[in-house]
């Protein structure tokens, strides 16, 4: 039983940590912290459901669909208002303003009905060292790790990620070495964008995504994000697999109902005791670690 | 100058306001009231964002507590309603005064996320507690306004007590504003580190503003509970929150003036996109988002120096892009 939980909560918790990183990731670089991100976790599972209503697309094609146009529209957005605005206060009050707008848009698209991915064609359940876990819960471990390693590549190998690291250290010496910074934040939030669409989309079959549960699932990432000191994309998904263990175990063995209060809580006790994170480092780094 | 306008204006709209009723259809004065609640609302928010500088995300949160204390108050200890509304307000102003006092070592994004975390714990709490405040179906039947044995129970008769509440607040915001301690907020925003230097307690400064704000907000929601007969955990949302930063932002963050345009978005909004109810949130979004690029490039061409706030040194000031 405590075995099977952890497994659960260690697969939530990694596709929190995928959120977590996402939203760290647009932090350290463009100090913005975004609101909306939970509302493009929503947005990417909706758009993802959608696309598959007719059966005429598969899980595939309209998972990476669903990516792109979430990539080009956080992309469009970076270029279009967050580059207009300059204080942090501002940008921040930018993403609160995208979050309702989005949040209000995906009812007018989506409908107001929850909705699950049309049928997971991974059903059925597996061994692992003993403890009974469901294949799904094993696929969606493998594909959330093989993203974070995807996007851990990216940062630390590619030339946008060599880029998107100097920005979060020094902007002005990065931009002076002929870094087109404007580029480099619409990317990184692109990037961050992306991240969260695909945990919309890992973890949409398994959980009843509406509308509205984006601004949960934001919180829930910002949580995470905090836990693991911001900026740190590696303490974001530790955070992230520390908020889901203790999520589900909370669950499990305390109360289901106020599992998200305990979550509130978490993140404001956190807040209160440590006003900069859990492991906070200097504000700005970005690191493969 | 900004005074005396300022002033001529509010006494000249508060005429025009009172005597609307005797000329307007009870759907009318009721839109009215609403309008003159939001603004008691928002001004709170005024105190806290425009002028504290604190992006607020349980401000209706806040506005929730005051309403739900009032509610309890009047339904569970049988409390008149203005005695309601002073434990409505008293009550909200406690609750962010304790939010103030636990954040206060917070800055920036961080508070913002407290205020995010808090304005969620309250909706929680709001909707889990069905013994004590109904649950999701929250508390119906609190009785009507009442002064000793007159009933406010129509839109005609409660409109100015409302207008009155609004008026109230709008002056005593403006006073605020204009006084020492509105120029120590507006100072602290801007220039935090000097106001320190010169012995001035920025915490306690926010602490002051924060709670000012939360009964502001305590004080239109508990208003509001004797006005709708009527208080549910859905009205109270972060979303509620964040719709109404737009609404002050469309106005102008940081002025008194914009505070009337929000309210007057807030409630009039409704009845102006009559065809497009659902896109009301979306159209408020893109209104906000514009007003804030709009805003932001007409500071860049006015000078390269902050000036204000909205224009923020922090981020790329001085820098060669």
């Amino acid at each position: 039983m405590l075995g099977q939980q952890l497994a659960n909560g260690f697969s939530t918790g990694l596709v929190y940590g995928l959120l977590a990183l996402g939203f760290s990731l647009a932090y350290s670089t463009t100090r913005v912290v975004n609101f909306a991100h939970g509302e493009l976790f929503a947005f990417g599972a909706l758009l993802g459901i959608w696309l598959q209503r007719d059966g005429e697309l598969g899980l595939l094609p309209a998972s990476l669909l669903s990516s792109m146009v979430v990539i080009l529209a956080a992309s469009a957005f970076a270029y279009l208002v967050l580059w207009r605005l300059r204080s942090p206060l501002q940008r921040s009050v930018a993403t609160i303003a995208v979050s309702l707008g989005l949040r209000d848009a995906m009812l007018l698209i989506f409908g107001s009905d929850s909705a699950s991915f049309p049928q997971t064609r991974v059903t059925g359940t597996v061994d692992v060292f003993g403890i009974i876990v469901s294949r799904y819960s094993v696929t969606l471990i493998v594909w959330t790790v093989a993203l974070l390693i995807a996007f851990w590549l990216i940062l630390a190998r590619s030339r946008l990620g060599i880029w998107m690291r100097a920005t979060a250290q020094d902007p002005e010496l990065a931009a002076t070495s002929g870094i087109k910074i404007r580029n480099v934040e619409a990317g990184a939030f692109a990037l961050s964008a992306l991240a969260a669409a695909a945990a919309g989309l890992l973890i949409g079959p398994s959980w009843q995504v509406s509308y509205s549960s984006g601004s949960i699932v934001g919180v829930k990432a910002f949580t995470a994000a905090m836990l693991g000191g911001f900026g740190r994309l590696g303490g974001a998904v530790v955070g992230g697999i520390l908020l889901g263990v203790t999520e589900t175990i909370f669950a499990g063995y305390v109360s289901s109902a106020w599992k998200d209060l305990a979550v509130f809580l978490l993140l404001l006790a956190t807040l209160i005791f440590f006003p900069r994170g859990l492991m906070a480092t200097r504000a700005g780094r970005v690191g493969a670690g | 100058m900004t005074g005396i306008k300022t002033t001529i204006f509010l006494v000249c709209a508060a005429v025009v306001l009172l005597i609307l009723p005797f000329f307007a259809s009870a759907a009318t004065a009721r839109v009215g009231a609403l309008f003159f609640l939001s603004l008691t609302m928002l001004t709170g928010l005024h105190v806290v964002t425009g002028l504290t500088k604190v992006i607020s995300l349980c401000h209706v949160g806040f506005v929730g507590v005051g309403a739900y204390s009032a509610a309890i108050a009047s339904l569970r200890f049988g409390l008149s309603p203005i005695a309601g509304i002073f434990v409505g307000t008293l009550v909200a102003a406690c609750c962010s005064l304790l939010l103030a006092c636990l954040t206060v070592r917070l800055e920036e994004h961080y508070l913002a996320l407290g205020t995010l975390a808090a304005g969620e714990i309250l909706v929680n709490i709001f909707r889990g507690t069905s013994s004590i405040a109904g649950g999701a179906n929250g508390l119906s039947g609190v009785p009507p306004l009442r002064f000793f044995h007159i009933i406010l129970d129509t839109p005609s008769a409660y409109y100015p007590f409302c207008v009155a509440i609004g008026l109230g607040a709008m002056v005593f915001t403006w006073r605020l504003d204009q006084g020492g301690f509105g120029r120590s907020l507006r100072a602290m925003g801007d220039e935090g580190i000097h106001l320190e230097a010169i012995g001035v307690s920025v915490s306690r400064l926010r602490v002051v503003g924060l709670t000012t704000g939360g009964a502001l907000a305590g004080l239109a929601g508990a208003v509001s509970a004797y006005v709708d007969g009527f208080v549910g955990p859905e009205s109270y949302g972060v979303g509620m929150s964040i719709g109404s930063l737009c609404f002050l932002v469309i106005g102008g963050l940081g002025r008194l003036e914009g505070v009337l345009l929000g309210a007057a978005l807030a409630s009039l909004g409704p009845e102006l996109l009559r065809g497009l109810v659902e896109w009301q949130m979306v159209v408020v979004a893109s209104l906000s988002l514009t007003v804030l690029v709009y805003r932001a490039l007409q500071t860049s061409r006015r000078s390269h120096e902050s000036f204000s706030w909205l224009s923020g040194s922090e981020m790329n000031g001085g820098r060669p892009w």
